[in-house]
């Protein structure tokens, strides 16, 4: 049986540090994000759990797709009416598209949508052009002709793409608001398969531009993956399945918040070099023994 | 407004071909017959009261305020989407 978030008592004890955080917002293109964690809206069992593990998460940011409206049986209930829309900016995605028109037309569409509902988010989007449907890895050539369409038509392209280096700097080069390397494929819960490349990227992308936003999009399973791409240098996480799919999604969505604030802190707080051997952390003089320690 | 669905015959998939009354449009991939009529008019037709869409016809978005002016043809293809959970 599902356990309920007993936790978030007891953590919201803690969390005031989120009012006098060191951790600054989040600028990607015209936006601010305050939150490190951009979390997708698909995949919940019900827009209620969806609802509380928005909250849970700290976000302020959420991913949501444009799909054919069903034209009979329709339930009536649209996502948006379970969004803080006062909290939360909508980051439209192109998901499922397989090719470079497709994606344009689906970025339109989600543009058009956002600024009936007057909603700031009507500007960017989250460019998802598909190669594979078995992996769900990106089609590079088409992600590249589309971030210059897209680009050209003034929209702000946050753009999924694997974690190829060159193809990170060409998407970058070719005017994408914010790169975003999948850590793995969408979904496996794999995690950071290769934090070689994520840190090759954020070297390659961010010298001489230090506040180039990079975001590890897809493959996290749980929050020590969230971790560990911050502690890459990343500036945030976009994740979904990971907390949608969650035995607990609430739950994990704390998690989630939590890791991607430890992340943060920890990269910049500069951490030890790695050693084969032990180094003592109590003085090893004046130790009540007469054992002498190796020479 | 000129001319608005006919309540009669809501648009469902329905084949049919050469009708004086109604035309033959393409919604959403389905086949389904019109009494003729503006974007606006064929949302009505739907039930769709949603302000959470955006329409394309013929492969090109139709904005909001001009639902009410542009008209549909027989064989337009059109797509009316929504937003959905997603990642």
């Amino acid at each position: 049986m599902d356990q309920q978030p007993q936790f978030s008592k007891t953590l919201k004890a803690t969390l005031p540090i989120s009012e006098n955080s060191p951790i600054p917002p989040l600028r990607i293109g015209s936006h601010t994000l305050n939150s490190r964690l951009i979390l997708g809206s698909g995949r919940y069992d019900s827009f209620e759990t969806m609802q509380q593990s928005l909250t849970t998460s700290g976000s302020d940011c959420v991913t949501i797709a444009v799909r054919q409206e069903k034209l009979h049986d329709s339930s009536g209930r649209n996502i948006i009416d379970f969004i803080d829309l006062d909290r939360f900016t909508l980051l439209p995605n192109t998901a499922g598209c397989y090719d470079a028109d497709t994606a344009v037309r689906c970025a339109k569409m989600g543009r058009e949508i956002l600024k009936r509902l007057e909603n700031p988010g009507a500007n960017w989007v989250k460019l998802e052009v598909l190669g594979d449907s078995r992996t769900l890895l990106p089609d590079p050539i088409e992600s590249l002709k589309a971030t210059e369409r897209l680009t050209a038509d003034g929209f702000e392209v946050l753009c999924y793409t694997s974690d190829d280096p060159i193809v990170a700097r060409r998407l970058k080069d070719s005017g994408a608001a914010a790169v975003m390397p999948a850590g793995s494929p969408i979904g496996s819960g794999l995690g950071i398969a290769n934090p070689n490349h994520l840190a090759i990227i954020r070297d390659d992308l961010k010298r001489d531009d230090p506040d180039y936003p990079l975001v590890v999009d897809a493959g996290v399973g749980t929050a020590s993956d969230a971790a560990i791409a911050m502690e890459l240098g990343f500036d945030a996480v976009l994740l979904n399945t990971a907390v949608a799919h969650a035995k607990n999604p609430i739950l994990m969505a704390e998690a989630m918040n939590l890791a991607v604030r430890s992340g943060w802190l920890a990269r910049r707080s500069g951490r030890i070099g790695k050693s084969r051997y032990g180094s003592a952390s109590s003085p090893e003089i004046g130790v009540i023994s007469e054992r002498q320690t190796r020479p | 407004m000129s001319s608005s669905p006919d309540p009669s015959n809501p648009p469902e998939n329905q084949h049919q071909q050469g009708s004086a009354a109604t035309e033959a449009i393409l919604v959403n991939g389905q086949s389904m017959s019109f009494a003729g009529g503006t974007v606006s008019d064929l949302l009505k037709a739907l039930s769709i009261t949603t302000r959470a869409i955006a329409v394309e016809l013929n492969q090109e978005i139709v904005p909001a305020d001009q639902h009410h002016t542009t008209k549909i043809s027989p064989g337009d293809k059109l797509e009316v989407v929504t937003l959905v959970g997603g990642g």
